[in-house]
């Protein structure tokens, strides 16, 4: 959302605006690097999930809760080579517990590739491609590559995190596009009209910004019937996070208003004739959309957050769908901690994600804020 | 002031009245009212320039903001000279405060306004062409390629270049900017332009070019103005008549040299022995008044100069005075105007 | 006359992205003690640059390139006292020495009165923290002793609140015993400028730097604070440096004129002879562009041509060349004008007083 806004102002504002903001923002070191981290999530995640993950969503192997395979630099032979390669895995029981594990077989070297073919996926949902972005060896078909290990069902952790970060970013977008709605506009007629119609447009916000908001995610979403349809689950989730979210921006975005109604630009306008809504969207909302774009940054990770407790409670996303919450919620126990920990990989790539956003949102409103132009 | 005026008046503006309200405690409720303009009459002829001039918070900028019903007036009249609304294509003066929106946005094209913040006046997030365009659009005059012609062309008139029309406002000077308002003011091709405070955020030797900038359109449009300041040099310089504004009420109006020079009212004596003058062999004899302007919440009695004035009697602290016509053309609001003898400048 | 702060050849540069603004460009005069020098001109002049300078008050990135500031230092409590000449531009901007001087011998009065008093605290509180910082008192020993002594001590509070509403008396506020109390939005836009004088001139300063003090004022406040400060330079003896853009109040307060035009001082002279004999075509303009009081003529102003142009892009020559009514092509944009004394104590920057 951030980066769309960003690009649409970009048109109607003036070069010389933009390129103090760029210049301004380049300086934060941290701002880049958020930058560029939140732009490959959404790049590889989102977009390219099916590519980037060696296996598809729901692909079981017969290796179940299989370790992480270190990655060497040898070849076939064991002797150094620069392609990575990983060793393969061999089944043992372990007799004392009873369990199946896997151990390292250095016997095995299966060299990573680039490009492979395996899975026929379809990407963008349009355009059929077998080609995934590494693998091992498609023909040999003992040949396997876990990075971040197998889950109970056999399934690699690498891929569903890939394909689970696409849900749980795409929530921040979408909820933030809801959010955006309700808040800018809400908060501009606020702001403007004053009144009763700002009393009431503030209680409102008080209200539902009142609510402990974890119980009522809870509640809210407990409340989503059964029988839906995961995608309905998802969009209805989504509606609960955006309805819970907007009464901050609305706030922000009428103390703004407020003050840029007293500019005399509005008042030239009026004098002119100008019509109440052209005034509002033509003259007061360009105004805060740099602060808007900050606001919306900096809240994406609360709704990610969100959506991975709820999802982690059970009460969000639900498989098949698979986001992050639902990756995590696997490890719900303390068995799965102790012999599988490798369940928990998603975590860092949350705080990641979350790390990320806040660091682009820190940079954006400096570079922002205050308004160089002036 | 009763009877109607048909001697080419453009606006004839008749006790007008803008109280604020003062709201205090918990439920907001009006406590009191701060009389902002209380009781105002001017009039502007086609094509002359009438001053408004008076310390800050006196009222003129409400005055003229409320005329142009930017502000809900509280009381009296504003008539103004318009064929858009009679049947025979004739002039006729017609109330502005009887004006439903529609019908105000139509004399809105007749009127318009240049602001004293050239900063804030303008958009900074739209361009020169969207701003000088902008009156064009709201009255659906703005389609085509043609407009682009009628916004260069306003452009070069206020003395500005062509390629000045995609570039921002926080691109150029003051004094430009105040020309990009200019331009904006022009645009829809008014008969009146009230200007708020026009020149008293530029620098002297810009000052000078926009008041000339602002006599030549003046000639060439024949347009008449509302110029609201300060500084009463200026206000001498551009303007035919001047009012003389006091805590929200107008102390004195007159012929510009006849006011400088034979001023009636006290309040008009102080103000103009009180600007420094350019020239340093000159011994000041000012009048100095003493104090501060009035709080115009809470006036006090009588004449509201009273309390500064040092020709003050019994009368000014317990009568208002009446604002008459005591020469042709020359109105003031003093009991002791007739008897006294004031400086000029 | 005496010469108080002599400031010479000055220059002062900001470094800043787009490339260095020469602020201050080799400025030179001289603040005699007791008397008012005038600085005049537009706005981003330089004026204000000027002023801090000598505070060694230059914001950042401003630095000092070259040039002195020399204040003549002589004890206040101590008249008779030898005059020390300190170079103001060598000290350490936050060191002992200089913030002695800042308040104690120089004070400086701005032109916002709502924000250059502090909202949260009393004009008697603002007044007794001046007071404490650079006030003495003799010490009491007994009434002859203590002339001899010449022993001073640091104001108490009883006597920084006394010598408060004092000052607030002599600044000509009404009810100084009540509004010593008072916060400064308590205060009306004249009563602040009033207890910023109050608070500059507690300390009893050799000078006083004025930045445009009544620009924000209304007229009538503004005759109030002029004539305020004339009855105030009588009895205490005290310099002032006034900047200003108003041509109409420079010529009512200052004995002595610098005018500056982008960072560098184009004309000096004594006040009437600047104004009867303007020599700089800048000057002269500048003195025809303003409409003046009871001499309404239907004429046009005489305008000065042009815009002020980019700093960091300056003309070549003389700066002023582009907007000249005089300007001699393949001089004026060629060679930079000299600092010349082109009548006696009249000095003037431009190619037409100069054998090229």
């Amino acid at each position: 959302m951030a980066e769309q806004n960003g690009a649409a102002e970009k048109e109607q504002i003036s070069q010389s605006y933009w390129s103090l903001v760029w210049w301004k923002f380049k300086k934060s070191k941290t701002a880049v690097i958020g930058g560029i981290v939140v732009i490959a999530f959404y790049l590889f995640c989102g977009l390219l999930a099916e590519f980037v993950a060696p296996y598809t969503l729901q692909q079981q192997t017969e290796y179940l809760e299989a370790r992480p395979q270190p990655i060497v630099f040898k070849n076939k032979e064991g002797n150094f080579s620069l392609r990575p390669a990983v060793y393969g895995l061999d089944e043992e029981i372990d007799m004392a517990t009873r369990k199946r594990t896997y151990v390292v077989n250095k016997e095995n070297i299966y060299p990573l590739r680039l490009f492979v073919r395996a899975e026929p996926y379809k990407l963008f949902g349009l355009i059929p491609m077998k080609i995934h972005f590494f693998g091992v060896n498609p023909d040999n078909s003992d040949a396997h590559v876990f990075l971040f290990g197998t889950d109970r069902l056999g399934r690699d952790i690498f891929s569903r995190i890939i394909y689970g970060g696409r849900l749980s970013l795409l929530v921040g977008l979408i909820g933030q596009a809801l959010t955006l709605i309700l808040g800018l506009s809400l908060g501009v007629i606020s702001g403007y009209y004053g009144g009763s119609v700002d009393i009431l447009v503030q209680r409102l916000t008080e209200f539902v910004t009142a609510f402990p908001r974890e119980p009522l995610f809870m509640a809210l979403a407990a409340a989503i019937p059964p029988k839906w349809s995961p995608i309905a689950v998802y969009f209805m989730l989504t509606l609960i996070l955006a309805f819970v979210q907007w009464g901050g921006l609305a706030r922000q975005v009428r103390s703004l208003i407020l003050s840029l109604r007293e500019q005399e630009y509005v008042l030239a306008a009026t004098s002119f004739g100008a019509s109440d809504s052209r005034i509002m969207f033509r003259h007061l909302m360009p105004g805060t959309m740099s602060h808007v774009i900050v606001i919306l940054t900096l809240m994406i990770p609360s709704m990610i957050l969100s959506e991975t407790a709820l999802s982690w409670l059970g009460l969000g996303l639900r498989p098949p769908l698979t986001s992050w919450g639902v990756l995590l919620q696997e490890v719900g126990s303390v068995r799965a901690i102790r012999f599988a920990p490798w369940l928990l990989i998603p975590v860092p790539f949350v705080l990641l994600a979350i790390l990320s956003f806040n660091m682009l949102g820190d940079g954006l409103r400096d570079a922002l804020d205050p308004y160089g132009g002036r | 002031m009763v009877e109607q005026r048909s001697d080419n008046i453009i606006l004839d503006v008749r006790g007008l009245k803008k109280y604020f309200p003062i709201r205090s405690g918990f439920f907001r409720q009006v406590t009191g009212h701060v009389k902002a303009v209380d009781d105002v009459s001017f009039y502007v002829r086609e094509g002359e320039t009438l001053g408004l001039v008076g310390e800050s918070g006196c009222g003129k900028t409400t005055a003229s903001r409320t005329v142009m019903r930017l502000y809900d007036p509280t009381g009296g009249d504003a008539f103004f000279k318009t064929e858009k609304f009679s049947a025979s294509g004739e002039p006729e003066m017609v109330n502005l405060f009887e004006l439903d929106k529609e019908q105000m946005k139509v004399i809105r094209r007749d009127i318009s306004m240049i602001f004293q913040d050239p900063v804030n006046s303008l958009n900074p997030r739209m361009s020169v062409f969207d701003i000088v365009a902008e009156p064009m659009v709201i009255h659906g005059m703005g389609a085509g390629p043609e407009t682009e012609e009628t916004v260069i062309s306003l452009l070069e008139r206020v003395g500005l270049r062509p390629e000045h029309i995609r570039r921002y406002p926080h691109e150029f000077s003051g004094g430009q900017r105040q020309r990009i308002g200019l331009a904006r003011a022009l645009s829809l091709h008014p008969k009146l332009i009230f200007c708020d405070e026009p020149v008293s955020a530029l620098d002297v030797s810009i000052q000078a070019q926009t008041l000339n900038l602002m006599q030549d359109l003046q000639s060439d449009f024949d347009l008449a103005y509302l110029f609201v300041a300060h500084d009463l040099s200026v206000v001498q310089h551009i303007s035919d008549r001047v009012a003389v504004m006091y805590v929200g009420k107008i102390a004195e109006m007159a012929e510009s040299n006849e006011l400088y020079n034979n001023p009636l009212h006290p309040y008009t004596e102080a103000l103009m022995t009180a600007v420094p003058k350019p020239d340093p062999k000159y011994q000041s004899e000012r009048v100095i008044m003493q104090g501060d302007v009035a709080d115009p919440s809470n006036p006090p009695p009588g004449c509201y100069f009273h309390p500064r004035c040092k020709y003050a009697k019994d009368i000014c602290s317990q009568q208002e005075p009446e604002f008459r016509e005591l020469r042709p053309d020359h109105f003031v609001a003093c009991h002791r105007a007739e008897e006294l003898d004031l400086r000029g400048v | 006359m005496e010469p108080l702060v002599e400031v010479k050849n000055l220059n002062v540069e900001f470094d800043v992205r787009d490339g260095i603004v020469h602020a201050v460009d080799g400025v030179s005069f001289t603040v005699h003690r007791g008397r008012t020098l005038g600085v005049i001109g537009e706005s981003g002049c330089g004026k204000s640059i000027t002023a801090k300078t000598i505070m060694q008050m230059v914001p950042k990135p401003g630095e000092i390139t070259s040039g002195e500031v020399l204040f003549h230092y002589r004890d206040k409590y101590d008249p008779e006292g030898d005059i020390e000449v300190i170079n103001i531009t060598n000290l350490d901007p936050d060191g002992r020495r200089i913030r002695k001087i800042r308040g104690g011998e120089i004070g400086m009065i701005f032109q916002e009165p709502m924000s250059s008093l502090t909202p949260v605290y009393t004009s008697g509180t603002l007044i007794g923290e001046a007071l404490h910082l650079h006030r003495l008192v003799p010490k009491t020993v007994g009434e002859e002793m203590a002339q001899n002594i010449k022993e001073y001590r640091h104001v108490t509070d009883e006597e920084a609140r006394e010598i408060s509403i004092e000052m607030l008396r002599k600044v000509g506020i009404p009810k100084p015993e009540q509004r010593v109390d008072s916060y400064a939005h308590q205060l009306s836009g004249g009563q602040r400028q009033r207890v910023m004088i109050a608070i500059a001139l507690s300390c009893r300063p050799a000078m006083l730097i004025a930045d445009e003090p009544t620009t924000a004022l209304d007229v009538s406040i503004e005759a109030q604070i002029l004539d305020l400060m004339a009855d105030l330079q009588e009895t205490v003896d005290m310099a002032i440096m006034f900047i200003t853009h108003d041509l109409g109040v420079i010529a009512e307060v200052a004995d002595e004129i610098v005018v500056m035009y982008m960072g560098k001082q184009v004309e000096t002279a004594d006040a009437t002879e600047l104004y009867y004999n303007p020599l700089h075509p800048y000057t002269r303009a500048l003195l025809k562009s303003i409409p003046q009081i009871g001499k309404r003529s239907t004429q046009r102003l005489a305008s000065i041509k042009g815009m002020v142009p980019d700093p960091f892009n300056l003309p070549s020559g003389c700066v002023f060349h582009p907007r000249c009514p005089e300007y001699m092509p393949g001089k004026c944009d060629r060679i930079v004008p000299k600092w010349t004394e082109v009548e006696e104590g009249h000095y003037a920057r431009c190619l037409l007083y100069e054998e090229v």
